[in-house]
């Protein structure tokens, strides 16, 4: 009989304490911070514009681009392959629907950089390794891969890849964003994540 | 294990096991609590034996005050978590049903299972009835569809649609199942049955 | 005395977890309780600074700017402090943060550096942290 009194006064005594918390539903940082600092801080934590361009000729699937921007600059200019998720969007719900899948690498990209290496800190604290940025954003997208320019005369080999992959994955961005408006849309539309539902249920 | 899942990639045999492993201890519990036993179940509408109650409520406040202290403590992720559904009609109907299966047939779904395992014939014929109920409701489905999804709120919470914080609906849940634990010990014994647990001897 | 005689084994357990939910609450060294909160000043923009605003802050001023490469140009009135972006977290620097009684700004180089260490600051519990935004030249 007393091992039951016990237990109602304990169990009565922590839901004292949880109703003096400001419990929600979000999830906090679990990484410890001073190795999320060491990892957000390392170059590792970045692609160049290069690097992505190369991703999307070679249409790797082991690559998620996220656009990090409002949906009307969106649709003005996206990037191939990209998939659009507002920034404030994303750090208001649980990114477990867009990060889920572990065997991708997450990389953010914004107009210029402070949204993207917001996202991926926020990614990396919340234990999706697997996120990354695109340094510079679409401002060093357009300056490097859009108007990349042949000067000199003499080109060596390696140059000249590096110009063969910028051009390629120009055309394939200036392919889609001139589409007309409907059209793109509908492609755009057919890349959303839909978010997953759960499943359960009891007895 | 969903919940974990977010933090720790775990392979599909482990999930198994682990539900594996859980329902086993699930029906351990039942059956050493005496729940294979339909008087004892009973016990509850005749207000004789109140243990239903009592365990089905700490189960279900141990579990809340668990997974907010967790979700707390950021080794849970509550988004994760399975919200049922709510249908008003449907929830009310099947209730009703649900009630006087429970007390014709001396059993709920779980229990049901457990009693059918130690030999009980009463409760396979329980089971076999459960069965057949499940067969004739997907039979019968597109008749009463729109009963089934009438009046379909979502996967609500109670505290959300009472406007109270979750803390504080936890403490209300506790103190409320503590002092209904406590109304039902009286009722036990105001309707004292001393000879029912003789055969679990 | 008849109550802690009574429930002496529920009461150590009942500390505990009081215990643990403060160093969960208060904890100088940990990420705090709630991702969503302490990034909601980054999603409205509100953490962002031109130099021009600076002087529309009120309270003490701490200027960190982060790494060597970065230095004001213009003359600036208040505390200043250079930390490597990487040691941030010491102990120190981190008392620093703290104490200061008023906003703190952070400036870099490199607008990623600063938005990288503000979210890492602000989901420490830090209130009152600012970037200064380089304006690309």
């Amino acid at each position: 009989m007393i091992i039951r009194k016990e237990f109602s006064v304990l169990l009565l005594l922590l839901s004292l304490i949880l109703a003096l918390l400001p419990l929600t539903a979000n999830r906090s940082f679990t990484a410890k911070p001073d190795k999320l600092l060491s990892d957000v801080l390392n170059e590792d934590a970045s692609f160049t514009v290069d690097q992505v361009a190369e991703f999307i000729i070679r249409e790797d699937n082991t690559v998620q681009l996220i656009d990090l921007r409002s949906p009307e600059e969106f649709r003005k200019q996206a990037i191939p392959g990209a998939v659009n998720i507002p920034y404030p969007e994303f750090v208001t719900k649980d990114p477990e629907i867009w990060l889920g899948n572990k065997n991708v690498r997450n990389i953010f990209y914004s107009a210029g950089d402070i949204e993207s290496d917001y996202a991926l800190v926020y990614a990396r604290g919340l234990g999706y390794d697997n996120s990354y940025v695109m340094a510079g954003g679409v401002t060093e997208w357009i300056r490097t891969v859009m108007e990349t320019k042949f000067t000199g005369d003499r080109i060596t080999a390696r140059e000249n890849a590096l110009f063969e992959t910028r051009r390629r994955a120009g055309e394939m961005f200036t392919e889609l964003n001139s589409l007309p408006d409907s059209l793109k849309m509908k492609f755009l539309e057919s890349k959303k994540f839909s978010a997953k539902k759960l499943d359960g249920g009891c007895e | 294990m969903a919940p974990l899942s977010s933090y720790f990639a775990f392979p599909e045999w482990l999930n198994m096991l682990t539900a594996f492993l859980i329902g086993i201890g699930f029906g351990f519990a039942l059956e050493q609590a005496g729940f294979s036993s339909s008087r004892k179940l009973a016990g509850m509408f005749y207000g004789y034996d109140t243990t239903v109650i009592k365990v089905f409520f700490t189960a279900a406040i141990v579990a809340l005050i668990g997974s907010q202290f967790l979700s707390y403590f950021g080794l849970l992720n509550l988004n994760q978590v399975y919200v049922n559904e709510f249908y008003v009609t449907a929830s009310i109907v099947g209730g009703v049903i649900m009630g006087a299966g429970f007390i014709m047939g001396g059993f709920c779904p779980g229990t049901g299972l457990c009693a059918m395992s130690i030999g009980k014939i009463d409760a396979m014929a329980f089971v076999a009835g459960g069965f057949a109920g499940a067969f004739l409701f997907t039979e019968t489905y597109p008749l009463i569809e729109g009963m089934a999804n009438a009046r379909y709120k979502g996967p609500v919470k109670i505290n959300e649609s009472l406007g109270l914080s979750p803390g504080l609906f936890t403490l209300i849940l506790v103190a409320a199942a503590v002092a209904m634990f406590w109304i039902a010990e009286l009722a036990e014994k105001k309707f004292a049955r001393p000879e029912i647990t003789n055969d679990l001897k | 005395m008849k109550f802690i005689k009574q429930y002496w084994l529920v009461l150590p357990l009942f500390m505990l977890a009081v215990i643990l939910v403060l160093n969960r609450t208060f904890s100088q060294k940990n990420f705090r309780y709630d991702a969503v909160k302490w990034a909601e000043p980054s999603a409205t923009g509100s953490n962002i600074l031109t130099e021009d605003q600076i002087a529309t802050l009120s309270g003490e001023i701490l200027l960190i700017s982060l790494g060597n490469e970065a230095s004001i140009d213009r003359q600036f009135q208040g505390n200043t402090m250079n930390i490597n972006p990487e040691s941030i977290l010491e102990k120190t620097n981190l008392m620093r943060i703290r104490k200061n009684n008023g906003p703190v700004i952070l400036y870099s180089g490199d607008n990623s550096v600063s938005a990288r260490v503000w979210m890492v600051l602000s989901e420490m519990g830090m209130k009152n942290i600012y970037i200064l935004k380089k304006i690309p030249a």
